[in-house]
């Protein structure tokens, strides 16, 4: 049995197929737990995306679903002021992700924070290889002038010696974490 | 030779199921001897698989899958049997060639990719006209004489699960022998190897027995029915034994808490009790898939934490860890297995040549210790003493 809210999401945004289903499977307690978070209004796609990274933390640490959808921090930003709906959901998705993937998201910080270390000392911003598959990084610059250049230049060859570019490619080449 | 070792008939088939045109085959005779009194034997006239998706009514891929693992079909196979490993693009390829004696696998690993690949057709199978299969690799072999072709007949099925009741090796490892530029890869993550061990003064090294290993609580957890690690590399110490050369594949690294330990542990228990010299190759590659068999393991082993760990959906549908993260499992366990023996040729499966960059600093060059693996020309086996091609 659907709840309520539930209930009239599920027909305000035409949900069917897998998500239908699964939300069909809740039990009572998961579906409670659920409606603070369709009070957000998310997309069916949004929803999906929470509620698979939900399942899944909650398989994998043997804990309820229940108990992930209505952990402390889950709460704290369903309940932050001054932070609009679709704020908290990319708030939501990024706090479900960092659980889900705690190895993955290690690396992640670790190698923005060097970007960003690189950027305010060489002001250069170094790109990565999408899905940091590959082993080559990418510089974007531009010039209006020869004598700009030569200061990118000299701001390529600090960059080349900073410690953070070489920590870039050590995580990228699985040399250190 | 009597194997002492684990109650094979657990993963017998429950169901023998042969084509009318294999009934006069020797491998089906010798299967339905052994059968008898074990399994409910049957003769099937309809073609295709009976547990095809179109015809096993609307249980599910799942289900049907599960059957599958205690149904064998014996049938003729038609069409090509040699085939160049299918690799993958902008991957270093290691030059396998491929021949499938059966397809399916009646062990039950959380990871196998036969799920995704196999659900369609999920009988368990095993081809009674191996003689073609033979006769068209020493075709291919003798066309190309200056060519070393080293075949696996490990991709489809394990090459050793059904040697008790097939004795296929009877036929395969004497036939190797015999050719000059072919060498078997027979891989496994069985025991049996009593079949082998008969064969000490024929197998003249052009048999490599492999075995796939992992960190033992994936062992434990996640490849139900196999051998144990400990019996896997006990049945290697006896082949080794017998003359083979052996292979030890870390396929698939599972990233885990602890894994460095595990896999520390296991590197160390295989070189404890099997010497570096006699070991061919090691191959190592991480946990990767096909995105279908994220659902088949989810409805077939809701207890497992595989589907769980850190892999994600990248870009080009396929599941795998993060780069950063992959480099590091591989990193660490060449590592390892370069502190054994520096000489051990250790290569990666399935990895871009940014990979072999970072890891091992260039893809694999003639001459080194993984000629025998990448080259074409290859080198011959070591021959052991008292053996002449
Ligand atoms: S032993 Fe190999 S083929 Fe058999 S189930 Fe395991 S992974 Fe699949």
């Amino acid at each position: 049995m659907m709840l309520g809210s539930l209930k009239q999401y599920v027909e305000e945004k035409h949900v069917g197929g897998s998500l239908r289903e699964r939300l069909e499977a809740l039990g009572v307690d998961e579906q409670e737990a659920l409606c603070a978070i369709l009070a957000l209004s998310p997309s069916a796609n949004t929803l999906q995306e929470l509620l698979r990274l939900s399942v899944e933390i909650a398989a994998r640490d043997g804990v309820s679903l229940h108990s992930v959808l209505s952990s402390e921090e889950l709460l704290a930003i369903l309940e932050r002021e001054g932070v609009n709906r679709k704020e908290k959901q990319k708030l939501l998705r990024a706090l479900l992700e960092e659980t889900r993937f705690p190895e993955m998201k290690k690396i992640r910080d670790s190698l923005s924070a060097h970007q960003a270390q690189l950027r305010k000392e060489c002001g250069l911003r170094l790109s990565l290889p999408e899905d940091l598959e590959g082993d080559s990084v990418s510089l974007e610059i531009s010039a209006r002038s020869p004598k700009d250049l030569e200061q990118l230049a000299a701001r390529i060859k600090q960059l080349a010696k900073h410690p953070s570019t070489k920590a870039v490619f050590d995580i990228l080449g699985g040399h250190s974490s | 030779m009597t194997y002492d070792g684990r109650d094979r008939s657990a993963f017998w088939p429950e169901k023998l199921l042969v084509r009318e045109e294999s009934l006069a085959d020797p491998l089906a005779k010798r299967l339905m001897s052994k059968l008898e009194g074990h399994a409910e034997i049957s003769i099937l006239s309809e073609k295709g698989d009976p547990l095809a998706a179109d015809t096993a009514g609307d249980s599910s891929d799942a289900e049907r899958f599960t059957k599958g693992k205690r149904t064998l079909l014996l049938q003729r196979h038609s069409g090509s049997w040699l085939k160049a490993c299918p690799g993958t693009s902008g991957h270093v390829c290691c030059n396998l060639w491929i021949v499938n004696p059966g397809e399916g696998c009646p062990f039950d690993c959380t990871y196998c990719y036969l799920q995704s690949y196999l659900k369609r057709n999920p009988t368990l199978k095993l081809y009674t006209n191996i003689q073609e299969m033979l006769s068209e690799i020493e075709t291919r072999a003798s066309a190309e004489p200056n060519r070393m072709f080293r075949v696996g007949t490990g991709e489809l099925i394990d090459s050793l699960v059904w040697d008790d009741l097939s004795e296929q090796t009877l036929e395969l490892v004497p036939f190797f022998a015999r050719i000059p530029n072919v060498l078997l890869e027979l891989k496994s993550k069985d025991d049996y190897v009593e079949n082998l061990l008969t064969l000490r003064n024929e197998h003249l090294g052009k048999t490599v027995v492999s075995w796939s290993v992992n960190a033992k609580s994936v062992t434990e957890k996640d490849e139900r029915s196999t051998a144990s690690l400990e019996q896997r590399i006990a049945a290697a110490e006896k082949v080794v034994e017998a003359g083979y050369r052996v292979g030890f594949h870390f396929d698939p690294l599972v990233h885990f808490e602890g894994w460095e330990d595990e896999y520390r542990d296991t590197v160390q228990s295989i070189f404890s009790r099997i010497p570096a010299e006699r070991v061919a190759w090691v191959s190592i590659s991480t946990l990767r898939y096909r995105s279908d068999l994220q659902d088949m393991m989810l409805a077939r082993f809701p207890e497992s934490k595989i589907p769980f760990g850190e892999q994600f959906l990248a870009k080009d549908r396929k599941i795998r860890y993060v780069q950063p993260l992959r480099f590091r499992m591989l990193h660490f366990v060449r590592d390892e297995l370069m502190a054994i023996r520096k000489e051990l040729p250790v290569y990666m499966c399935m990895e871009s040549s940014s990979a072999w960059r970072q890891i091992t600093g260039g893809a694999p060059v003639a001459g080194s210790e993984l000629s025998e693996v990448f080259s074409r020309k290859g080198k011959l086996p070591i021959i052991e003493e008292g053996h002449h091609l």
